[in-house]
């Protein structure tokens, strides 16, 4: 992560949106989010390259996930009530619908789906999984609930002609 | 038609048949050597090309089912490489509901009962009666537990109860007998003043195992639910004034000074029974460990949250840690006798607890050995 920015990003950056938007809501399209995260794609693939732009969601996605562990979900519950915790406040924010096909607690390996995902659920064919910001944000929320790394891989996406996407979460090797 | 498009549409219905017949395997061995026999002759490649995906996608999503049938989930189902095939991609679903059904099962399996199945109409129904089911069956095992422990508990209560009347009603009848053994035996070899103070021994004796039996009375009247609270308003100092009456005798014998410190003002919402049989449980326990020319505070002041809070004091023995510890809890033995042999049973305490907390209040005692004690209770008044 950058070291020499000296912006470092806290939840209260985030704002009182109730307070901001009284007559429009905490919500916005799905269309806004899509645009800014794909224009920001697109601009960045040209100055960075593809590698480069990946390794950017997928970092900026952690950090995501870890502040919205830290500030929307409860660590101090057990592994199964934490899951469904975790369930509940990606639907509630309108992040997708989680369900986990299967969870290995020694191995800390998990095969879990993420339906109607924000970030490509819809996306036309193109080969790719889309969802690094997904990815990294996973690994954020793993990473702040049990102080261990993760590694996390989207193995289906609307991206590769799936209907779901399907995140392998796995113990980092090193 | 030319020989090339007979050939091809020959073999291709061969192909078909073999699929229709199920016999996938020959379809697809069929299929490869057409390709190699017709190689470049084939002029609509692309028709070829949608054949040969769909004999692979019919082919996988065969060997998918079967697997599936066999109940193993450790299969992929057919890929659908670009088209969101709907057809195709319902046998990723398929798969991943089943493997999120094994998933819940395990997790019902582990004690979470908060799963629920949306797979399945009927099924799911089932399954989530069980579910329900088996919610309930908890529920109630944990209540049959807890029900377990109550009476764990109230059967330890009936011990302590015998043993009260085992030993606390032993003494003083003890001393009864005795008394009246040697008046009946002797009556005529003792002088009247003796037999005044024999009499007035057996008077002590009797009004201690009367306070005694009341004591006891009450208690088995608590526990078998027969005692209702009964609230009421009235001035409080009265009352207490009336109350204390009944230890005025004990206190004069050890020249106790009996002091009442409320309030000409405060009234009170509170069983008067109760709050008679606390009061003068405490009282008669204050005057009991209290040596000669002591004294006793009865006070009563309006406290937080608009409770009325009562302490009664004495310049009594005291208590030490281990025994403060001990009080208010049936199943420790905690009696000891008063500063004259008093007879004493901790079964006042136990009541005052009971009637105190009836009412919504706590009762706690401070106390160091040789420095007096001081008991306290609240009585809510919202
Ligand atoms: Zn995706």
């Amino acid at each position: 992560m950058t070291t020499n920015s000296k912006y470092n990003f806290k939840w209260e950056d985030l704002g009182d949106i109730r307070l901001g938007r009284p007559n429009l809501g905490t919500n916005t399209h799905v269309a806004v989010y899509r645009l800014m995260q794909y224009t920001m794609r697109d601009v960045l693939e040209k100055q960075l390259g593809p590698d480069k732009t990946n390794l950017f969601f997928i970092d900026a996605g952690f950090k995501a996930g870890v502040e919205f562990c830290k500030n929307i979900l409860d660590c101090t519950l057990g592994f199964d009530d934490f899951g469904a915790n975790l369930a509940d406040k990606l639907l509630e924010f309108g992040i997708g619908v989680l369900r986990f096909e299967k969870a290995d607690l020694e191995k800390m390996s998990f095969l879990l789906t993420v339906g109607e995902d924000l970030d490509c659920s819809g996306l036309p064919y193109s080969g790719v999984a889309f969802c690094d910001y997904d990815e990294g944000f996973i690994a954020g929320i793993m990473h702040q609930y049990t102080n261990l790394n993760f590694e996390v891989k989207e193995i289906d996406c609307w991206g590769t002609g799936d209907r779901t996407c399907r995140f392998a979460v796995e113990l980092a090797k090193s | 038609m030319n020989s090339e498009g007979k050939d091809t549409f020959s073999i291709l219905n061969q192909i078909l048949t073999f699929l229709v017949e199920g016999k996938i395997n020959l379809a697809l061995e069929k299929f490869g050597k057409m390709e190699e026999e017709l190689g470049s002759q084939i002029s609509n490649p692309e028709f070829i090309a949608n054949f040969r995906e769909f004999i692979q996608q019919y082919h996988e999503g065969a060997v998918f089912l079967r697997e599936i049938a066999n109940g193993n989930l450790d299969v992929s189902p057919p890929a659908d490489p670009k088209r969101h095939n709907y057809s195709i991609t319902q046998f990723k679903q398929l798969h991943s509901n089943l493997l999120h059904l094994t998933w819940q099962t395990q997790q019902i399996a582990k004690g979470d009962l908060k799963q629920k199945v949306s797979f399945l109409g009927e099924f799911s129904i089932g399954f989530n009666k069980m579910i329900e089911s088996l919610r309930e069956k908890k529920l109630m095992e944990e209540q049959i537990v807890l029900q377990l422990d109550e009476l764990q508990k109230l059967n330890a209560e009936k011990d302590k109860f015998f043993s009260i009347i085992a030993h606390d009603l032993r003494n003083p009848f003890v001393a009864f007998l005795g008394f009246t053994e040697l008046m009946a035996e002797n009556f005529d070899s003792y002088t009247l003043t003796e037999i005044h103070e024999m009499a007035n021994d057996l008077k002590t004796s009797a009004q201690n195992l009367h306070a005694l039996l009341e004591n006891l009375l009450e208690w088995s009247r608590i526990q078998r639910g027969m005692i209702g609270i009964n609230t009421e308003s009235f001035l409080l100092l009265p009352k207490i004034t009336e109350i204390l009456l009944s230890v005025n005798e004990s206190a004069e014998k050890k020249n106790i000074s009996v002091i009442i410190d409320v309030p000409k003002d405060l009234s009170i919402k509170a069983d008067i029974n109760m709050l008679a049989s606390t009061v003068r449980n405490l009282a008669t326990n204050a005057i009991k460990f209290t040596p000669q020319g002591g004294m006793v505070t009865v006070a009563a002041v309006l406290g937080e949250n608009q409770s009325i809070q009562f302490s009664v004091s004495d310049s009594g023995i005291g208590m030490n840690k281990a025994l403060l510890q001990k009080l208010f809890r049936m199943n420790e033995h905690t009696s000891r006798p008063g500063t004259e042999g008093e007879p004493s049973t901790g079964l006042g305490l136990l009541l005052c607890k009971d009637f105190v907390e009836k009412q919504g209040g706590r009762i706690w005692v401070e106390s160091e050995e040789g420095q007096g004690s001081t008991f306290f209770f609240t009585i809510p008044q919202k």
